[in-house]
């Protein structure tokens, strides 16, 4: 037995001691690590890397919701109109198209000699199961389709898009044409949890492989129908954490970062051969309040008050909400619509914006007023303005600090706030299923070039969907459907903008701010980076392919 | 040793097993939220949308029959479907696992040998200058939060001074020619990791293993073979150090199971695609079934740790017997 034991022991020191001493000696190893990588490399194709922190959720447009796979398709798929860089509809798998007289047929011709990846044939066919299927059923694009009817075959290239009524976003509708020869023979049921390893698309760039928690890597499509691109690969390179982003980013193992923490934008700028750029947000973050009117709602009934709201959304120093909680890295918020979405923004006037006074005389003006002195005011029965501020803290910082300002910049004007941090599936438990459980809460969106998805959130349709502040409003739901119908667009931005002015006056949110997305690239190794729209917009999560295929090693 | 003991314990084991099964089939059953919500990624469903997506998940049978079928489905090692990703969880799970292994483990054993090392050193020394410079070393390195360890450790050798990789466990999108280079390729992007998680836990296994040590070498057999004339070296080795190892086992153990799910600040750092980075992501996303998976996985390396604890035991120590 002694015997034994000792040769235990002797046998986990043998491979302790080396393991020890190398742990020790793996100091010395980087010198040794220069070469390999790096040297193995020189005859390989042509990589682009660019350092992502969001994973896709699935492969398959039927099943995804994360903007993370919205980059993936666009890269892999094509839709039948698609946006050139300067927003402007022009054709994506849709050679042109005309609408009938009445508004009410779409006619699609599609471009000829288009091939999926497998080799098949892309046809009428595809675009009509894609649309039929997507309109029929209930999937993240169904949306979108609201108010078609069906989509029928003319012949093998040509189309037809039938509406109950003319549809003023059928060229905004962004839906990836999916192959009918894979997808087809699937049931609903099994479209819900369908998903190819190896999608079968159009586009510019195939997933070739994609280890989950690791990386995407996709190969250039030479036969793409709008030129094959200049490099050979792109991999999305899934990062934990924005501080390795940011490092991997200065020693050069990715050569673009769609998403810089605010924190890295100064010393990202200061290095040589890097572009920072900060593009508008396409995006809006909302002081949201509970307005549902139901009996059932658990909030504080003073909340139903437009003028209360009014005088919060007045009460906000935003300027100061975006030089705390985003660094600066971002425009005080007004109107539904952000600025970065071009024509349908609502510029408000001048008099809008920071003005605890003004907040003041509003509440007074309602009869709000601090009777018992107590720094908090009442209305006319007591009832004090006391409320339940709903904080998601899982979401980085900027949340956090927000909450903080509106606080302190609400007990200004004599209104109380408590705050609740919870996370993000709390927060919409709350809502959703505890009867709208609080009062105020901080949430965001990202914006789309047409405004109507944004607007239909605030519809009286959307109360207990989509709508998170179950605000309600006649006028704004007559002009919604009004706007959907608009197709002379100078129209139609006259209603949106009205619908943007009821939501001011109305104040269901109190817009905070448009976020800035910073992203940072190198033009040291790459050249033929784009910013859609010219000049302004960005060039590593854009709307179009325009990057990836004007990209090229330089 | 005898195989009594060892029926027995196997037998503990399985009844653990199956109570931790138990346990984790009702737990997930009355988490708050709507499953439903979560499956369709969206609030508020028609009611045949529902029924569709309850008849997918198996969620529309009583109780007794679905813990019947996630039983039997266990047996296969079928975990059910991914809310998120819409996928088989063993499929999700099976890399995890094998990425938070690989580096658990070659951390336990570097931090073992490490911390075996610098306690036997520290005890035999105990109160010389030697001593206090290694337990020094020790609680310093215990009181490090391994996050911060990382980071510099990523800004040191990954950025200024060398290209250790700092993310992932490959080089992102490369093809492997042989499976010698996709393991050299591994070993490469472990090297940061493993120090830091195994100087995270080096610390604690140093200081037990000078307190047990210093323990036994006070004991009677000791001063016995002092007495015979036994050289100190081989006291300590031979005679002391089997003994002194006994509450390492116990350690060690619980400390690898936890490392399988608590590895996250690791795995966080260096973007290391392990369990815990998915434990807390599906946590986020309100995944059930990978969270249900993933505690499965976790209880069962607790429970065989434990096991094969209790083996090392009856081995290091013959008094152990099973009535």
């Amino acid at each position: 037995m002694k015997k034994k034991l000792c040769l235990l022991l002797a046998i986990m020191l043998l491979i302790a001691l080396p393991l020890s001493a190398c742990g020790g000696g793996d100091v010395d190893e980087p010198e040794e690590g220069e070469e390999p990588a790096e040297g193995e490399e020189n005859e390989e194709p042509v990589v682009l890397r660019i350092g992502i922190i969001q994973e896709a959720d699935s492969t398959s447009p039927l099943i995804a919701t994360m903007t993370a796979a919205d980059r993936m398709f666009n890269l892999m798929y094509d839709d039948l109109i698609e946006y050139d860089d300067n927003y402007r509809p022009v054709g994506g798998l849709a050679e042109d198209w005309t609408v009938s007289d009445d508004g009410l047929v779409w006619t699609f011709n599609l471009k000829e000699g288009i091939k999926w990846f497998d080799g098949e044939d892309f046809n009428a066919d595809d675009v009509v199961w894609t649309y039929n299927t997507v309109v029929n059923g209930e999937f993240p694009q169904s949306p979108q389709m609201e108010g078609i009817t069906e989509t029928v075959k003319v012949d093998e290239y040509t189309v037809e898009v039938h509406t109950e009524a003319p549809k003023a976003d059928m060229e905004a509708i962004r839906v990836n044409i999916l192959p009918e020869h894979i997808y087809g023979e699937k049931s609903e049921d099994e479209l819900h949890t369908f998903s190819e390893d190896n999608p079968v698309g159009t586009g510019a760039f195939e997933l070739v492989n994609w280890e989950q928690g690791q990386f995407l890597r996709f190969k250039a499509n030479p036969n793409y129908f709008k030129g094959a691109p200049q490099i050979d690969e792109i991999v999305y390179v899934l990062f934990a954490n924005t501080d390795t982003l940011f490092q991997a980013l200065q020693n050069g193992e990715v050569d673009a970062v769609a998403e810089l923490s605010y924190s890295q934008v100064e010393q990202a700028e200061a290095l040589d051969g890097i572009e920072v750029i900060q593009p508008d947000g396409m995006n809006f973050t909302e002081l949201g309040f509970n307005c549902w009117e139901a009996p059932e709602s658990k909030g504080n009934p003073l909340m139903l008050d437009p003028k209360i709201r009014v005088a919060i959304d007045t009460a906000l120093d935003k300027q100061q909400i975006v030089d705390i909680a985003l660094n600066g890295y971002g425009v005080p918020g007004s109107s539904l619509i952000p600025p970065a979405v071009g024509d349908y923004h609502f510029e408000v006037d001048d008099d809008y914006g920071y003005n605890p006074e003004k907040a003041m005389e509003i509440l007074e003006e309602a009869g709000y007023t601090d009777t018992d002195e107590d720094g908090i005011r009442e209305d006319s029965e007591g009832n004090k303005l006391d409320f339940r501020f709903a904080v998601i803290t899982s979401y980085g910082e900027a949340y956090v600090k927000a909450a903080g300002i509106i606080q302190k910049n609400l007990q200004d004007i004599g209104i109380n706030v408590t705050i609740n941090t919870m996370d993000g599936g709390a927060q919409s438990e709350l809502i959703y299923e505890q009867d709208f459980d609080t009062d105020m809460y901080l949430w965001g969106w990202g914006a789309e070039l047409d405004p109507s998805m944004k607007l239909s959130v605030m519809t009286t349709d959307q109360v207990g969907k989509r709508s998170d502040c179950f605000w309600s409003n006649e006028e704004y739901d007559e002009l919604f459907e009004k706007q959907i119908n608009q197709v002379d667009r100078e129209e139609r931005i006259d209603t949106v903008h009205k619908m943007q002015q009821i939501i001011l006056e109305e104040a269901p949110y109190s817009i905070l701010y448009y976020r800035n997305i910073v992203e940072a690239y190198r033009t040291d190794k790459f050249e033929g980076w784009t910013r859609v729209p010219e000049g302004s917009g960005s060039a590593v999560t854009q709307v179009n392919k325009s990057t990836v295929l004007n990209i090229r090693p330089k | 040793m005898n195989l009594t003991y060892l029926s027995k314990k196997l037998f503990h084991s399985l009844i653990t097993l199956f109570i931790v099964i138990t346990i984790n089939f009702f737990l997930f059953r009355i988490m708050p939220g709507d499953p439903f919500a979560m499956i369709a990624k969206a609030a508020n469903l028609s009611a045949e949308y529902k029924e569709e997506l309850s008849a997918l998940y198996g969620y529309n049978q009583p109780f007794p029959i679905q813990y019947v079928k996630y039983l039997r489905q266990l047996i296969n090692l079928d975990f059910g479907m991914s809310f998120k990703y819409r996928k088989p969880v063993m499929d999700i799970l099976g890399n995890r696992l094998m990425a938070t292994l690989s580096l658990a483990f070659i951390a336990q054993i570097l931090a073992i040998g490490l911390g075996t090392l610098l306690g036997t050193i520290s005890a035999a020394f105990r109160g010389k200058k030697i001593d206090v410079a290694s337990l020094g070393l020790a609680l310093f390195i215990y009181s490090i939060p391994a996050f911060w360890l990382g980071i510099v450790l990523v800004s040191l050798f990954s950025v200024k001074f060398g290209s250790l990789p700092l993310n992932g466990m490959v080089v992102a999108g490369m093809d492997h020619a042989s499976t010698w280079i996709y393991i050299k390729d591994v070993a490469r992007h472990l090297i940061l990791p493993v120090i830091t998680l195994g100087l995270a836990i080096t610390g604690g296994y140093t200081i037990i293993m000078r307190g047990s040590l210093l323990d036994v070498l006070t004991e009677d057999y000791i001063v016995t073979a002092r007495a015979k004339g036994y050289k100190r070296k081989d006291i300590v080795i031979k005679h002391a150090l089997p003994n002194a190892m006994l509450p390492m086992v116990t350690v060690i153990a619980i400390n690898f199971g936890f490392m399988i799910g608590g590895a996250i600040q690791t795995e966080t750092v260096f973007s290391w695609p392990g369990i815990g980075r998915l434990v807390y992501e599906a946590l986020m996303a309100r995944d059930y079934p990978i969270l249900q998976g993933a505690f499965l996985i976790i209880s069962i390396t607790v429970i065989v740790a434990n096991f094969i604890a209790d083996i090392l035991y009856g081995y290091l120590d013959p008094r152990i017997k099973y009535d």
